[in-house]
């Protein structure tokens, strides 16, 4: 058989320090994955996914844009190996979109009438102050509140 | 190339519409409504058909609302596509029926294969034009339909549905679920079946509504034989002088109408008992005007003012308490007369024999005509009179307009001593007689305006004081 070139992959040094949260996140979101769907409702049962994943895509976001603690190899690092979501990170450093909850709710392409998910308006401009949107379960992600 | 079609137009034959044949409460109250439209999206309730499903919201506070049956069930019946009631009048399919004697049940078959057919026969023929026989648009209105229909538009039906997991005690949501936190009424009308309310048969609510009709009272004539005036409540600024006028007219002669804005009310003076009692009689449940139901019931005379200029808080007071009491004087006028509104002057209790107590004025004897006072219509006198009597009135009525004084009726000219001192109050202030100038002087300044009619009301008044010898 020919040989065989496989990928080895090379971890860029300061992995260590942000090795440990980055398990934890992952054994939460497992956990999600493997939980029961009994007295949710059927859009319910996937917020818990859908906020672990902002969850761990916020960690490496805050490290490397904010905080400034890791390096460019190894954020790229991370987000090649899917422990984020480039494209919610891409997002987050538009202005308006700094807290977006996930890239469902503001497509205009899946609502009716083209518009965003609820929990893109503002609290103040909104008639309902108490919501959870039925993608995400988010409580509004508009930047203001 | 454009020309032809690979399909021909949907040769399937299923309904396809443009907009929903549906009534205003469905609707709703907000303008901007958006409406998403779905072809072929469900099956009809009724004929089981696939049909254009248009869905939107009828308000804020309202649930999403989508047509349930396609549009030639819809319009076999003239219903509306979602609440399955009369388009016109709002009534269940077995009310309408029933009152209006349609029954067209046996030619719309119910079953099967039957209704499909019959179904699509008439959907083909009303999309090639053929005329067929409607008879909704030409029924006339009847008493119990206008007794019973809706006349503004009924918007608790689009609330939220009862939460079921409340009923439960298990609702998780809290604040953000968006059905109603209430206990749902159960009752005999929780059992209804779309069918059943679509043909028209074995309808609760429909059963409920006639009976009803049968037992709604109706207005009974007072005991005091001299009160010839009717109130008519529930007025809107749309509603005009000749509105009340052209729907009274026809059973008697009216002397007289005046309508008190302030109150959103009016009263409409026969000149003989008889033609109010007929009024009373036929219109009592049954008055709508401009689409609005007006409620009707037997005027009460009023205790004349002392002061013209009372204050508005009595004025509201008078007012006030006369709507409350306006209904128990068809019981009994001698126990309310104590409860009458005071006249401004005394807030305390009136005087027992309210018309006694204003010394008869000196024009009393002057206005003794009946031709002279210009609340009379037509002429006692023939020629010069005449005209100039129907004049009169109208001036008479927009001079009680703009004064506004009083909220009881106009007077009545002919019992003298009982009437006269409320109406002559007005003028009283106004100095000596103008009731018997401005006539003459209406008479010459409509003759030279056609349409001074209402600008010509205060001023000759106004001018006839300063005229007078």
């Amino acid at each position: 058989m020919p040989k065989v070139k496989t990928n080895r992959v090379k971890i860029p040094e300061g992995w260590e320090l942000i090795e440990p949260t980055l398990r934890e996140l992952q054994a939460k979101m497992r956990e999600a994955e493997n939980d029961p769907h009994d007295g949710k409702r059927k859009c319910e049962a996937l917020w818990p996914i859908f906020k672990i994943a902002h969850q761990k895509s916020r960690y490496i976001y805050d490290l490397y844009h904010r905080r400034k603690e890791i390096s460019k190899e190894l954020y790229e690092f991370c987000l090649d190996q899917g422990y984020a979501d480039r494209n919610l990170i891409a997002k987050w450093k538009k202005p308006g979109y700094e807290r977006l909850c996930c890239l469902r709710c503001m497509q205009p392409r899946d609502h009716n009438f083209q518009t965003t998910c609820v929990c893109r308006v503002p609290k103040h401009l909104r008639e309902e102050k108490v919501i959870e949107c039925v993608h995400c379960g988010c409580n509004g992600c508009a930047s203001g509140d | 190339m454009a020309h032809r079609l690979l399909r021909d137009a949907e040769a399937d034959g299923w309904e396809r519409s443009d907009f929903p044949i549906i009534c205003e409460s469905c609707l709703g109250d907000n303008p901007y409504v958006r409406m998403t439209k779905a072809d072929y999206d469900k099956e009809c309730k009724i004929c089981t058909r696939p049909f254009t499903v248009f869905r939107w919201r009828p308000g804020r506070d309202a649930r999403y609302k989508k047509s349930e049956i396609c549009q030639t069930c819809s319009k076999l019946k003239n219903v509306c596509q979602v609440c399955l009631l009369d388009l016109e009048y709002g009534l269940p399919v077995q009310v309408r029926d029933t009152a209006l004697s349609i029954d067209s049940n046996d030619a719309i078959p119910k079953s099967d294969v039957n209704r499909e057919y019959f179904a699509e026969e008439h959907d083909r023929k009303t999309r090639a034009g053929i005329d067929y026989e409607s008879s909704f648009g030409k029924a006339r209105p009847n008493d119990t339909i206008l007794k019973l229909q809706r006349t503004t538009p009924y918007y608790k039906r689009n609330r939220a549905h009862v939460c079921s997991f409340y009923v439960r005690g298990q609702c998780t949501r809290g604040p953000e679920c968006p059905y109603r936190h209430e206990m749902p009424v159960e009752g005999e009308l929780s059992q209804q079946n779309i069918k059943d309310r679509y043909y028209g048969v074995n309808d609760p609510v429909a059963m409920k509504l006639l009976s009803k009709a049968g037992e709604m009272p109706s207005l009974e004539p007072p005991d005091d034989e001299s009160i010839r005036t009717l109130y008519v409540g529930g007025l809107d600024a749309r509603i005009t002088e000749q509105d009340l006028r052209d729907n009274f007219y026809a059973h008697g002669e009216i002397e007289s109408v005046k309508m008190v804005l302030q109150r959103a009310c009016a009263f409409v003076t026969y000149t003989t008992r008889e033609g109010a009692e007929k009024a009373a009689e036929e219109l009592a449940n049954k008055l709508v005007i401009k689409g609005l139901r007006m409620k009707l019931l037997w005027g009460r005379p009023q205790a004349p003012k002392l002061d013209s200029e009372g204050s508005d808080e009595a004025k509201q007071q008078a007012a006030v308490t006369h709507s409350g009491l306006l209904p128990r004087a068809v019981i009994s006028q001698q126990q309310n007369q104590p409860l009458q509104a005071p006249p401004p002057g005394s807030q305390t209790q009136p005087p027992p024999v309210p018309y006694f107590n204003i010394p008869p004025l000196p024009q009393h004897e002057r206005a003794y005509y009946p031709s002279m006072d210009p609340q009379r219509m037509g002429a006692l006198i023939p020629s010069q009179d005449g005209p100039s009597g129907s004049n009169e009135n109208r001036g008479g009525s927009e001079q009680q307009h703009q004064q506004a004084q009083q909220y009881g009726y106009p007077s009545m000219a002919p019992p003298p001593g009982q009437f006269y001192p409320p109406y002559y109050q007005q003028y009283g202030y106004r100095g000596p007689p103008p009731p018997v100038l401005p006539p003459n002087q209406q008479h010459h300044q409509q003759y030279q305006g056609p349409q001074g009619r209402m600008p010509a009301g205060p001023p000759p008044p106004a001018t006839g004081t300063s005229q007078q010898p």
